[in-house]
């Protein structure tokens, strides 16, 4: 091995060989320190100062994390809003529920008193990322991905509520690093509710996060290269909108480049997007999200799971 | 009913016009290449008719790469390919001065390091055969078959995570395609969606 190492330093192009299992928490969390502290300044014109600035964000690899709750204080019974809050250093992301060509979701594992329930994360409309000719699905700058934690309904007032969340995210610029963090949230049980101060932070995001409207009619199907969609009575958020941006949820169907959608005078919403590469089967439902920008500038969505089928033909 | 859909739709829309870029597809015939390896030999697909071919797309310094290699997963399937008459080629397709991109001296270094024994290691620098198949990710992976044809395209497993504690509950997908060719079963899943670090072009 010396041999080897001699020679790799004394090559132009040096390649470090990894020792498996590769390195170590504590050395990338050093590395990751030293670059948030250099990154930090640049921060501050994207990220608002109160995010930026706010002392709970623990140093992640190419970001910083916090664990958020909706409440200060909860009650028997009661459902609540908590989760992580990414810093995402310039230039670096996380990933959407279908993360696109590459990457991957983040993921919640929790620990909860007994009685206790978690939900899923709750996603808010992921914006496109291009890098390096793929198309992914995934988040910048700041983000806080809620999920619903239901607190028992034989909790005792004076009791202590304490979730733990162990958080896994792959944070990427053109390089990938998976990172985790394990946080906890320690909140009174009182007999009446208490917002905290983020419940403000909690409200913005969930008017990203997508409405799921019952009785959306239409249908996706496949054709020899394309697969196209209708929404045969756009609802009004889509008919006003000054910009329609769709986003596949089921993954494997549709290529994850901008997917180009209509109004037509009859008021349904129409795409057909090139099949994806990895298309194998039409499933019996296909998801879609579907964010609109309101006059206002604001982004809203909805989410709907469509009957699908192949109309190739054998 | 979908006939007329797909009319309406044909006559509303102005179509995107973007065909999604050719890449290889299963039950096509696979691209051919030429490429040299670390030890200086050049290998031609056409060098290995009759052989059943995987192709790993490989980036040493890739998270997912280093979950497969960390814990033995790809060792113990280029093994059990290999010795069992299967060709297995890994491609580096990272640009110079992009990650994971290595001279042969260091791809051998690395192999021993790794103790991965593929049939071998082919230096594709300026990405043409990754473009030609479409590789996306490390890993991403192929199987074809001895008459040249794509048999899969896609991920290692069915478990799209960074994390080697979920290998075990995974299912190995290249390892799967392999068994259905060798006893000539049709491949049950031919196309996955890859998943890993974008390829370093």
């Amino acid at each position: 091995m010396t041999a080897l190492h001699a020679r790799f330093t004394a090559n132009d192009d040096p390649v470090r060989v990894p020792r498996l299992p590769p390195p170590t928490a504590a050395v990338l969390a050093l590395a990751s320190a030293l670059a948030a502290g250099a990154a930090a300044s640049a921060e501050s014109s994207r990220i608002p100062p109160h995010i930026d600035g706010d002392p709970r964000l623990v140093a992640a690899l190419n970001a910083r994390v916090a664990l958020l709750a909706d409440h200060a204080a909860v009650s028997p019974g009661q459902r609540f809003k908590a989760g992580l809050r990414i810093v995402h250093d310039a230039g670096w992301h996380t990933y959407w529920a279908n993360s696109g060509d590459s990457g991957l979701p983040t993921r919640y594992d929790w620990t909860l008193p007994p009685g206790a329930s978690a939900g899923p994360i709750d996603w808010p409309l992921p914006e496109r990322l291009l890098a390096s000719g793929l198309t992914n699905f995934g988040y910048s700058d700041a983000l806080l991905l809620p999920a619903t934690i239901t607190v028992p309904a034989g909790a005792q007032a004076g009791e202590r509520f304490r979730a733990t969340l162990r958080a896994r995210w792959l944070i990427c610029e053109e390089a990938c690093i998976p990172d985790e963090a394990t946080l906890s949230i320690d909140l009174p049980v009182e007999t009446a509710p208490r917002p905290s101060k983020d419940a403000e932070e909690f409200r913005a995001v969930a008017a990203r996060v997508p409405a799921r409207p019952s009785g959306l009619r239409g249908h996706s199907w496949r054709d020899a290269t394309h697969v196209a969609t209708q929404i045969d009575d756009a609802p009004p958020m889509l008919r006003e909108a000054k910009r329609i941006e769709v986003f596949p949820l089921t993954p494997q169907i549709v290529a994850s480049t901008r997917i180009d959608a209509r109004l037509g005078p009859d008021g349904a919403l129409r795409f057909r997007h090139p099949a994806s590469e990895y298309f194998d089967r039409m499933p019996a439902r296909v998801e879609w999200v579907i964010g609109a920008e309101g006059e206002d500038g604001r982004w809203r969505a909805l989410q709907v799971a469509l009957p699908a089928d192949d109309a190739r033909a054998p | 009913m979908k006939t007329l859909l797909a009319a309406a739709l044909t006559a509303s829309l102005a179509f995107a016009g973007m065909a999604a870029h050719a890449a290889a597809t299963v039950g096509q015939p696979a691209p051919a290449f030429t490429l040299t390896d670390t030890k200086g030999t050049a290998h031609s697909l056409a060098d290995f008719a009759g052989k059943t071919v995987v192709l790993e797309w490989f980036n040493h310094e890739c998270p997912f790469v280093k979950k497969h290699y960390g814990a033995g997963n790809m060792q113990k399937q280029q093994n059990a390919a290999t010795g069992s008459g299967v060709v297995w080629l890994v491609v580096n397709s990272s640009a110079a001065g992009k990650q994971g991109h290595v001279n042969a001296e260091q791809a051998n270094a690395i192999l021993a390091e790794w103790k991965a024994t593929p049939t071998a290691f082919l230096l594709d620098h300026d990405g043409t055969v990754g473009r030609a198949y479409g590789a996306k990710t490390t890993p991403h992976m192929y199987v074809i078959d001895g008459e040249g044809v794509l048999r899969y395209n896609g991920a290692i497993d069915s478990n799209p995570s960074a994390d080697p504690a979920d290998i075990p509950g995974a299912t190995q997908f290249v390892e799967a395609a392999l068994g259905d060719l060798a006893a000539n079963r049709p491949v049950a899943r031919g196309t996955t969606q890859p998943y890993g670090c974008s390829v370093k072009y």
